[in-house]
């Protein structure tokens, strides 16, 4: 059973580090309104409808809801490494679980925090309201959940890679966000293969249900607890062998 | 009862490119609770490997390693519970100030009454008037008290010390020392690992010499001693060292070099001879200062047991 204090013991790093590090306060305030307002402001630019700058204040919100949970998991570990910190860290009776939660639930405040500026940001500069709460939360449940299983296998490589797994941290989630059909109809951009494909990513479900609350997607609930749940299984099993195999290779921590 | 360290026939190897390092070569060691044991050994022979399989975060190919009983690849929680390490090597997360890293530490392990503990530790290692000060900006004998600290915050049974007064001045190292010494006094098994000879004399139970990935010798300090003890030593101070060798040419047992004009170093093959000894320095046309029986240092055993060669004295 996974122990509270030791979970917290991840939370309270990252608000120390929020604390002191421009950098990863920046994270949560800044640039998440620079990446919505290039955006938001292009598409009133270009006079474009309300509903499709809602859809874009909500597939923003999705995806920052995955990068953090992804990025905290992989940046918190990270952060050990560079200050050789990493062993003490290793050495002490933290699980790989305990651990891996502690970083999501700092991803999950992180997210949260955004979001709740994006809703009143977005409220006084163009009257955007969430209109389906429910679905509305319920949809960053699973988008919660689809960015911890990429943190589980993006910190699996971190316990191999350490560097690297930092660089594919900030690359893959974006991809898949892409293809996911973010800010679009997946329908209208790819070909029939592609669409039938990238239907299978349990975010594309997730923005789905997302856009549904302002009338345009077309979720499928059962492929998308279900995809979910896979990736969360494959997530797990990976991390863990990952763990394994940086453990009998020496790549976990170094003393010396 | 078992014992503190347990290591039987550990095996290790690691792949650099296209080549093989056998880093652990059927490795064993015993450890007592309560005792401090050092291993020494120059850099490669294997240490770190020792005692990463022994804090869990690296297993054996083969053999096994126990910390008081429990496997050390298998029950890895359990013995991340009973450790702790010190390392010379390592850091800490660079925006906590002594406190709040030390409260981290507290919250990873656990800890019942983490203010309490905090404050104990911070006295135990003299860091009061650094608590609120960023580990990162401490001296390196401060940080090295820090992560003493930081090692007990879980009373652990078990510290593993890996060099832990590397890169200190004389009197940081002194400061940590003293630290160690009054762990010991508090009951917790030590396992330290130092290039410092004098640091493993002063401190350790027993000592294991390492090479090679291989465990060469084990035993008190004592006893590594006597394997390089084939003769006594006895060093003379006089006026002339040319008339001491003189009056001791004709005693049987006994050889004389002269080491400067005024030192003679005599080998004796046993103690025995001092009797005829003395009788010969009173009647020698020189004057004598001094006669002293020279003990040979844990840095010549060291030398003669893992390369078989001892260094000429001073």
């Amino acid at each position: 059973m996974p122990d509270p204090v030791r979970i917290y013991s991840q939370v309270y790093k990252s608000a120390m580090s929020l604390k002191r590090n421009t950098f990863r306060l920046a994270d949560v305030f800044i640039w998440p309104m620079i990446f919505l307002f290039t955006l938001t402001f292009f598409a009133t630019y270009l006079g474009s409808d309300s509903v499709y700058i809602n859809m874009i204040i909500l597939g923003m919100m999705g995806w920052r809801m995955i990068y953090f949970m992804n990025m905290e998991m992989v940046s918190s570990f990270i952060e050990e490494h560079w200050a050789k910190s990493l062993a003490h860290l290793l050495i002490s009776p933290i699980t790989r679980l305990e651990l891996a939660l502690g970083m999501a639930v700092s991803g999950l405040l992180k997210g949260t925090f955004v979001i709740i500026l994006y809703l009143i940001f977005t409220y006084y500069l163009y009257g955007f309201a969430v209109t389906d709460w429910p679905v509305f939360v319920l949809a960053m449940a699973f988008f919660a959940l689809i960015g911890f299983s990429m943190g589980l296998i993006t910190l699996g490589l971190g316990y191999f890679e350490k560097e690297e797994a930092f660089n594919i941290a900030f690359i893959w989630p974006d991809v898949i966000v892409l293809l996911s059909g973010v800010y679009f109809s997946i329908e209208s951009v790819y070909p029939e293969p592609v669409v039938s494909l990238v239907r299978l990513l349990p975010s594309t479900q997730a923005f789905e249900l997302l856009k549904s609350t302002v009338g345009l997607g077309h979720p499928d609930l059962g492929l998308l607890a279900a995809t979910s749940a896979l990736w969360l299984a494959a997530g797990y099993l990976f991390n863990g062998y990952m763990y394994e195999k940086a453990r009998k290779g020496g790549k976990l921590a170094r003393l010396g | 009862m078992a014992k503190a360290i347990e290591v039987s026939s550990v095996f290790k190897s690691y792949r650099s490119g296209s080549e093989v390092i056998r880093a652990l070569e059927n490795a064993s060691i015993s450890v007592e609770d309560g005792e401090i044991f050092g291993l020494l050994g120059p850099n490669g022979a294997g240490k770190t490997t020792l005692i990463s399989i022994l804090c869990g975060i690296l297993t054996p190919d083969s053999g096994k390693a126990e910390i008081f009983g429990l496997d050390c690849a298998k029950e890895t929680r359990k013995i991340q519970r009973h450790l702790n390490v010190v390392s010379g090597f390592t850091g800490v997360l660079f925006y906590l100030s002594c406190e709040e890293a030390l409260m981290y530490y507290c919250l990873i392990h656990n800890v019942k009454d983490p203010k309490g503990k905090i404050d104990e530790v911070i006295r135990a290692t003299n860091l009061d008037e650094a608590r609120k000060m960023h580990v990162e900006d401490f001296s390196s004998g401060m940080k090295q008290r820090f992560f003493i600290a930081k090692a007990l915050i879980n009373d652990p049974r078990l510290i593993i010390l890996d060099e832990p007064t590397v890169g200190l001045d004389v009197e940081s190292a002194i400061s940590v020392r003293e630290i160690i010494q009054d762990l010991r006094k508090r009951g917790h098994t030590i396992l330290l690992t130092t290039h410092n000879m004098f640091e493993a004399e002063e401190l350790c139970d027993r000592i294991a010499f390492m090479s090679k990935g291989k465990i060469v010798e084990v035993g008190t300090v004592a006893r590594l001693k006597e394997r390089v003890i084939g003769k006594r030593m006895i060093e003379v101070n006089c006026s002339d060292s040319g008339e001491v060798m003189k009056s001791l040419s004709g005693i049987s047992g006994v050889s004389a070099e002269a080491h400067s004009r005024r030192t003679v170093h005599l080998s004796v093959d046993s103690y025995r001879r001092m009797k005829e000894i003395m009788k010969a320095l009173s009647s020698a046309k020189a004057e004598i200062f001094n006669v002293t029986a020279l003990e040979p240092t844990l840095e010549e055993a060291y030398l003669r047991i893992m390369n078989g060669k001892v260094r000429k004295r001073a």
